[in-house]
């Protein structure tokens, strides 16, 4: 088990009158090699338990294990967490401060034992990765940029690292469709490289395109853990939690209401229009 | 939102407290301050002591409210009491080492000035979770109208004041975000080594500058496009005069003072 | 109501190469929603702070409700004319407390206490937020505190509303409780300027403009512009999803009557197709 979330609950200002319950008993795991996705409404927890699997919180009660390891123990090495998982936070461009955007990206790479070219080979790798030319940006200040682009190097600084889990928050809030269809394509290839994807996000379309799982938060309680498709299939009970499904799902949704057979296991656009093909074409035949 | 709590923000509620006059509270905070750095004996701390317990079971909130911020400081409180014991130079010490003097006077000194400190910051979150914040700044407002007459806008340093605090909390929760994603880039807040803790600073430091000043910048612009042109060519607020209860506290604190000093 | 000709800007005065605005021409009609879309760093927030006299005209024509844009003299007056509310929720509140906040925009122009009163619940009533008068800001959802966020400029009674992104930072909820009041301003009669790069948020528009590169590429009705494939490929859009299942169906030779701009439409217009075959 790569990563094991097990009995796992989290109480904010315990004994104040403030008590906030955050999670409330979270198990699941992340085998290797998942796009997985995260989801549920502002304030359900979703953002806590990617702080947890990183360490940077700890649980009130229950385990977080890495490779079998309580990553909360008392003798447990750190820095084995810390280069398992890279974690990219929310408007992760806001963390940028060094002088250079190489120094910047080598960040990370700062206490590793790495030999300096090799630092310098995995930042050349890590910026072109998001799309710069290593040779024109690196002497740059990272702050001179634009907000997405700052983004990208932010990235790049995690991705130095090259973590097995990669973890993100709402990667693509703010972005343009340019911007977000690059990311997006970004996190299929660096997963399709064997990286771990973890990624949680409000937007059911890059959610449904792109992972294979997805948990569902609702007010600190895991409520739904399964395949992408699986989970889109309830419609009415994915808008009732207020976080809906992706539009092609939508689509194929009215598609049965209006009484034609296609299936409810849709979540991505290639599939709803080899569906919606296949209906067409048949019709053709008849 | 799990900050909200701990910075002693304004939060509505109809105690009494709540209802006594922004002016009133305000001037009494200042008076009782003045109170706490003028006493300098047991009596004076307990009944200031008292005064302060008081005054925060009148907030309408469970007790431990106004307590919150102070007990997160308490590693800072253990410093200043440590510099003043160790630090202070006295003639009978009572243990002695190169620039280190441990003495019963430094202990007394420092135990008064993080006392001080203590109350001092109480009694401030207590004005601050009774009053909205325009309310303080109006109260402040009247604080510096002399400061009018030196040509030095009053108006504006009140306005000031009173954005930089509703700022607090967001400025709190962004710098506690930007320490935990340094942290998972592998920054060492956690590390023993004194010089990689200090060095650990910079990429705290730079980020919440730049985004301090980024909202500086955006809520500048925010106030411009809703029609600010400096404080002083706003409504004026309704110059209602203080009621009986609002004087009668003011003169209470006074007494409070009076009797500390006397003490 | 207003009128952009040819506006030119750049924010750095010594170098005039490197524009923001390239010569914009931009207008909107009384009652209008028109909804902006464009790239990030295309110039939009720039022509948006331009309408209320944020920013001073450097080149070109601008009109706002009959007020000349280049007369410094009436840029207090401009910017009554025309609010905003801004991207980031955070960083536009001046108090926190919610109605002290909405108060804000009225003091500044000396409105009378009384009239404030009144103007600020109503303003919150508008926007739907009556009863969180005493509430911190801080303690709102993003949708509500850009709720929030609006009636302060509603307050003032403005003959325009522009949104600058408003939506971007918000969860889906959010989104579509800020979506569900431009909506109901809109209705009712006012002119709103909505700045954006959801593409669905262009959708109920009067007219959609498409901005590149600090110049309008084209305007027209979202129908027109929406359902345009090249078009949206030069402004670095994507096409709405119901839109881009046309034109794959199309390649894979199979023509719907209409190109849906929605994804009811697009349900309803497969079904069609569907009935007519196999009849």
């Amino acid at each position: 088990m790569p990563i094991e979330v097990r009995d796992v609950s989290l109480t904010y200002s315990e004994g104040t009158p403030f008590e906030t319950c955050a999670l409330k008993n979270v198990s699941f795991t992340i085998e290797d090699g998942e796009f997985l996705g995260i989801m549920g409404h502002t304030g359900c927890g979703k953002s806590t338990m990617l702080q947890l699997i990183d360490g940077l919180i700890k649980p009130t009660e229950g385990k977080i294990l890495l490779d079998g390891e309580d990553i909360n123990a008392r003798d447990y090495d750190r820095t084995k967490l810390r280069s398992a998982v890279g974690y990219v936070f929310q408007y992760p461009e806001c963390q940028l401060f060094e002088t250079t955007v190489e120094k910047d990206v080598a960040f990370g790479l700062k206490h590793s034992s790495l030999p300096k070219d090799e630092v310098a080979e995995r930042v050349k790798w890590a910026l072109e990765s998001v799309g710069f030319d290593y040779e024109k940006v690196r002497k740059k200040s990272p702050l001179g940029f634009s907000g997405g682009e700052k983004r990208r190097i932010a990235i790049a600084g995690i991705l130095a690292t090259k973590p097995r889990f990669l973890i993100l928050d709402e990667p693509i809030a703010g972005l343009d469709p340019l911007g977000r269809d690059a990311f997006m394509k970004l996190l299929k290839t660096l997963n399709g490289q064997g990286t771990t994807i973890i990624m949680v996000s409000h937007n059911a379309d890059s959610i449904g395109e792109c992972t294979r799982r997805v948990l569902v938060f609702d007010h600190g309680v895991l409520v739904e853990n399964g395949g992408t498709s699986e989970i889109f299939s309830d419609v009415e009970k994915m808008r009732s939690r207020h976080i809906g499904v992706s539009q092609s799902r939508e689509i194929a949704h009215l598609l049965k209401e209006k009484g034609l057979d296609i299936t409810d296991k849709i979540s991505r656009y290639d599939e709803l229009k080899d569906a919606v093909l296949e209906i067409l074409k048949g019709g053709e035949q008849l | 939102m799990k900050l909200t709590n701990m910075t002693g923000l304004y939060v509505p509620a109809k105690s009494p407290l709540h209802r006594l006059d922004a002016r009133a509270k305000f001037f009494g905070f200042l008076i009782l301050v003045a109170a706490v750095i003028l006493t300098d004996t047991l009596y004076g701390y307990a009944i200031i002591v008292a005064v302060t317990i008081a005054l925060a079971t009148m907030c309408g909130m469970p007790l431990g409210t106004a307590f919150a911020s102070v007990r997160r400081l308490w590693s800072v409180f253990i410093i200043i009491f440590i510099m003043n014991a160790f630090f202070f130079a006295t003639e009978e010490p009572i243990w002695h080492w190169w620039i280190i003097t441990l003495s019963k006077a430094g202990m007394l000194q420092g135990f008064s000035v993080v006392f001080r400190i203590l109350i001092i910051m109480v009694l401030s979150n207590i004005l601050t979770l009774t009053t909205p914040p325009m309310e303080i700044t109006g109260a402040i407002q009247l604080m510096l109208k002399p400061l009018n007459l030196l040509r030095i806008p009053a108006d504006d340093i009140a306005m000031i004041i009173s954005v930089a605090i509703q700022f607090i909390p967001t400025l709190l929760e962004e710098t506690d975000t930007i320490k935990k994603a340094q942290i998972a880039r592998g920054a060492r807040f956690e590390s023993k080594k004194l010089r990689e803790r200090a060095a650990a600073f910079l990429p705290l430091l730079v980020p919440i500058f730049l985004s301090a000043f980024k909202r500086a910048d955006e809520l500048a612009m925010a106030m411009e496009a809703r029609g600010y042109r400096g404080a002083k060519n706003r409504t004026k607020k309704k110059s209602v005069p203080m009621n009986g209860k609002a004087w009668l506290a003011l003169v209470l604190c006074t007494a409070i003072c009076a009797a500390e000093i006397i003490i | 109501m207003i009128n952009a000709r040819n506006i030119k800007f750049s924010y750095d005065f010594s170098d005039g190469r490197h524009r923001s605005l390239n010569g914009t021409t931009f207008s909107v009609k009384k009652g209008e929603l028109a909804v902006i879309l464009g790239h990030n760093g295309c110039g939009k927030s720039t022509l948006m702070k331009h309408l209320n006299g944020l920013i001073e005209l450097q080149q070109g024509e601008l009109t706002v409700n009959g007020i000349d844009a280049s007369d410094i003299e009436e840029v207090w007056k401009m910017r009554r004319c025309a609010g905003i509310v801004f991207q980031n929720p955070d960083n536009q509140f001046v108090s926190s407390v919610v109605e002290e906040d909405v108060a804000f925009g009225l003091e500044n122009y000396e409105v009378p206490r009384e009239e404030i009163e009144e103007r600020v619940s109503s303003a919150l009533k508008t926007v739907g937020m009556e009863g969180f008068e005493k509430r911190s800001p801080h303690m709102l959802s993003g949708g509500q505190k850009q709720r929030v966020a609006l009636a302060g400029v509603l307050a003032l009674e403005p003959e325009i509303l522009i949104f600058d992104e408003a939506t971007s930072m918000l969860d889906p909820q959010g989104r579509a409780e800020v979506l569900e009041t431009v909506k109901r301003l809109h209705s009712e009669g006012k002119t709103i300027i909505m700045v954006t790069h959801y593409i669905e948020e262009a959708v109920f528009a009067d007219t959609v403009w498409f901005m590149h590169d600090g110049e309008m590429l084209a305007h027209g009705t979202p129908r027109e512009m929406l359902t345009d494939p090249e078009l949206l490929a030069d402004t670095g859009l994507d096409a709405p999803l119901a839109v881009k299942l046309y034109y794959d169906l199309l390649d894979a030779g199979i023509k719907l009557d209409h190109c849906p701009l929605t994804n009811e439409e697009a349900a309803e217009e497969i079904c069609r197709l569907k009935s007519v075959m196999s009849r």
